[in-house]
């Protein structure tokens, strides 16, 4: 019974005791209203993009191209702003064009049976080569206007917009999987997809939609940081790659065991964070959060799998 | 008098079946001998005993006269016991040298680097004193299938090697393939080696073997020298004149329509070849063959599951174009698969989300926005456990934690409320008890009611008698008969479906 609590809840728990410490050594800066509005606002492009990237684990496959299409979306978005291009159209468009390099993801993998890790490792490397291209190698960041800034610094309220996206990018992507025939059926497809197919699931179409969603948030996730930082790099996405699966990771150590979900996502994202801004406080240097971020990850995947280690 | 190997009293349980009774079996040195019997009469289960995969309950096993406990089997290996299963265990990418030194030790030069080229001597000596002709340098995946066991073969030479297990040895060769896996088999026996060769084919067994046992529910029903048997005989023996079930027959069908019709049907990949037959409306169309016979893959076809095929599908009477299975769902044909675990279950989902999946749809609450109504598709889902009995705590336990019979109910269920004008089953009741199996005749007597046809086929002769109305035998790909079930025997099946003519 505790083994099972530990498999379902582990990843809260540890999560919870996390925040206990950090409270406890902090207690004037850690604990506070203020600071919780600041974790949300530092998680949520992860959490975006690592939303993403569960849609594909819950076709049962990897998309390795989300950094290097966030990369792609800021770098886009700021350089059409820049050439005088209409902000909301200069945001949509590098959106819009991920979403199309997506659905092209899913079709070279259901088409022609590539691995999704190799064909999406490429296609991102080739992406990447565009954006380099694109920019020349430099980072944007003169003539952007203000209203471009908007998406990434303003609040509404306390609230700064990014948290308010990240919990309706949650919520509609939680809503998505639990109620509709859509969300139904990529888990189907995750689950089983000989059954599905034999059951009328139409296999490469949802898969190749999953795929051109992941890519789409991750645009999404790289206009939000062009806009946050007022700048974009060409490659200002990438670091998240690694980061958005350990969040992955740890969310299909939570709720629901081995399965991939969004609460799940968003408990790790918000695991990452938390570490990441209680280590910041006491002034650790940067290097090891992520070794302290590693270990989470390996220690809660090895939780998971107590009753089979201990029999 | 000595012999090679003796069974005495073999006694086998499984939970649920007896697999072997008092089994009796014994070998003379440089024998051929032939076992046969039907899909599930004990052939598996007695070589398992015999290689020391499987452990008897009772009985014992003597080796040279000498009693012998077979726990392990690398103890079967170490007195010269070799088994060479139906599935190839070779890796398809080495040749025959790497494929034959795996898990022995590689001969080594001092350096610790593989001896190959003592390799290569050392199967060059086994492959000429035997005179066998194989190729060992291709890798295994550019050689025919008849070359592949012969590098089985070789590999079991390079130990002592008395008595080699050959496990339906002929199912993938061609005829000169097999021609010279025989060539083979009697060069060794010239040699001193023993062979059991377990085979459907019973024209093979007159080519080869020097005797034959044949085997019945679990039984030896007879062993005896092969110049004495008479093809007819031996497949009287395998099916035995018992019978009949207790399972209620098919409702009667009057004078219907029909539903389905098949021609030409020819699939060069499954090697499913001309093909024809029709199905009526409410009829129950029964399709026999042995393993790898081709049944399974006939309706699979019919699915949309190989492709490409040749010839004509109609139902109604107008021709359809199917291509894959959602195409064979909206023309109303849908299989109920033959691997549960693997085609029809998903498994983190629980029973209701796996009744439901094919027709999600249904449940809408409004047209605009897809989202299943969970009121209705637990009314369904309601409907379906009552109706079955699928013995499960409700709609929402996961499909995992449900027995086989019960697991098999549910992949039912999905096609249920669709209104199919075919339903194809593949093996429909395999691993099912017999409880549960009365339960999915029923309810496929039901359908066959309202009007589906409905084709079921199966390994299981009993199963294919109780409840057809008519019968068709599939043999090496073909459908080479097709008859009305009445005063049928399991005789008359089996030797269609396991001889090459039905003249002698």
């Amino acid at each position: 019974m505790s083994n099972k609590i530990l498999r379902q809840y582990g990843t809260l728990i540890a999560l919870l005791v996390i925040v206990v410490i950090f409270s406890a050594l902090k207690p004037g800066a850690f604990p506070t209203f203020a600071n919780l509005v600041n974790i949300t606002r530092q998680i949520s492009l992860l959490t975006i993009i690592s939303v993403g990237a569960t849609i594909a684990m819950v076709v049962a496959e990897f998309d390795l191209s989300i950094g290097a299409v966030a990369s792609f979306g800021g770098v886009l978005a700021a350089g059409f702003t820049v050439q005088g291009m209409n902000v909301v159209l200069s945001m949509l468009i590098p959106i819009g064009l991920s979403f199309l390099f997506g659905l092209g993801n899913g079709y070279l993998i259901t088409r022609f049976r590539i691995f999704s890790f190799i064909a999406t490792l490429s296609t991102g490397t080739i992406l990447g080569g565009v954006t380099f291209w694109y920019t020349g190698g430099a980072t944007i960041f003169g003539g952007i206007p203000d209203s471009f800034l908007w998406l990434g610094q303003a609040k509404i309220g306390f609230i700064p917009v990014p948290t308010i996206l990240m919990i309706a990018v949650v919520v509609f992507f939680w809503f998505i999987f639990s109620w509709t025939e859509f969300g139904r059926r990529l888990y189907a497809i995750g689950g089983n997809p000989v059954a599905s197919r034999l059951s009328g699931v139409h296999v490469s179409r949802d898969k190749t939609y999953a795929f051109g969603l992941s890519s789409l948030l991750s645009a999404f996730t790289g206009v939000i940081l062009a806009s946050r930082l007022g700048s974009a790099h060409p490659t200002g996405g990438s670091g998240m790659l690694l980061q958005a699966y350990a969040a992955v990771f740890l969310g299909m150590t939570a709720f629901k065991a081995g399965i991939p979900n969004i609460w799940g996502t968003f408990i790790g994202s918000l695991l990452i964070g938390v570490v990441a801004n209680g280590l910041t406080m006491l002034q650790v240097p940067y290097f090891l959060q992520d070794i302290v971020t590693g270990m989470i990850v390996i220690l809660a995947v090895i939780l998971q799998h107590i009753d089979e280690w201990r029999g | 008098m000595e012999y090679l190997l003796e069974l005495k009293e073999i006694y086998k349980k499984f939970p649920g079946v007896v697999a072997l009774q008092n089994v009796d079996f014994s070998l003379q040195k440089g024998e051929i001998r032939a076992l046969v019997g039907e899909n599930g009469a004990g052939k598996s289960t007695l070589i398992k005993i015999m290689t020391g995969a499987l452990q008897p309950d009772a009985g014992s096993l003597f080796w040279m006269g000498q009693p012998v406990s077979l726990n392990y089997p690398w103890k079967a290996r170490q007195i010269g016991i070799a088994f060479i299963h139906q599935n190839r265990s070779l890796i398809p990418f080495f040749s025959g040298f790497e494929n034959i030194y795996l898990g022995r030790p590689y001969p080594r030069k001092p350096t610790g680097l593989v001896h190959w080229k003592k390799i290569r001597e050392e199967v060059k000596v086994v492959i000429s004193r035997y005179h066998l002709l194989v190729n060992m340098d291709k890798p295994i995946q550019e050689l025919p299938a008849g070359e592949q066991t012969m590098i089985e073969i070789v590999r079991t030479l390079l130990d002592k090697t008395n008595l080699i297990v050959l496990d339906e040895p002929t199912a993938t060769l061609t005829n000169a393939e097999t021609q010279l896996l025989f060539q083979a088999i009697r060069t060794l026996k010239d040699q001193g080696v023993t062979f059991i060769y377990v085979s459907h084919r019973i024209d093979e067994i007159f080519e080869v073997a020097d005797s034959v046992t044949v085997l019945r529910n679990g039984k030896v029903m007879k062993t005896l020298p092969i110049h004495e048997a008479k093809k007819s005989d031996i497949v009287s023996l395998m099916a035995g004149e018992t019978v009949l079930s207790t399972f209620p027959p098919p409702p009667p069908i009057g004078f219907s329509p029909t539903v389905l019709s098949v021609q030409l049907l020819t699939v060069p990949r499954e090697q499913i070849k001309n093909i024809n037959f029709s199905l009526r409306k409410g009829e129950i169309l029964g399709i026999f063959g042995l393993v790898g016979a081709g049944q399974g893959e006939l309706v699979e076809t019919l699915f949309g599951m190989h492709v490409p095929f040749s010839g004509t599908i109609l139902i109604d009477g107008e021709k359809v174009n199917i291509q894959n299975p959602r195409s064979a769902i909206q023309n109303g044909i849908l299989l109920v698969p033959g691997d549960r675990l693997l085609q029809g279950l998903i498994f983190p989902f629980n029973v209701r989300e796996n009744i439901t999946l094919p027709m999600l749809w249904r449940f809408r609450k409004n047209w605009l926005f897809p989202i299943p109504d969970r009121r209705k598709e637990n009314k369904l889902v309601g409907e379906m456990i009552t109706n079955l009995n699928i013995r499960t705590s409700g709609g929402e336990q996961n499909v995992a934690t449900l027995s086989g019979g019960n697991q098999q109910k549910v992949v039912l269920s999905k096609w249920i409320g669709y209104g199919a004008k075919v339903l194809l089953c593949n093996e429909p009741t395999l691993g099912v008890d017999v409880v549960s199996r009365r339960e999915i005749y029923r309810f496929l007597y039901d359908l066959a009611r309202q009007g589906t046809g409905i084709i079921v086929c199966s390994a299981d002769i009993e199963e294919i008698l109780a409840i057809s109305h008519r019968i068709g035998v599939m043999n090496h790909g073909e459908l080479v008969d097709i008859f009305p079930n009445e005063n049928i025997t399991k005789t008359d099946i089996l030797s269609r479906s396991c001889l090459r003519n039905e003249t002698e």
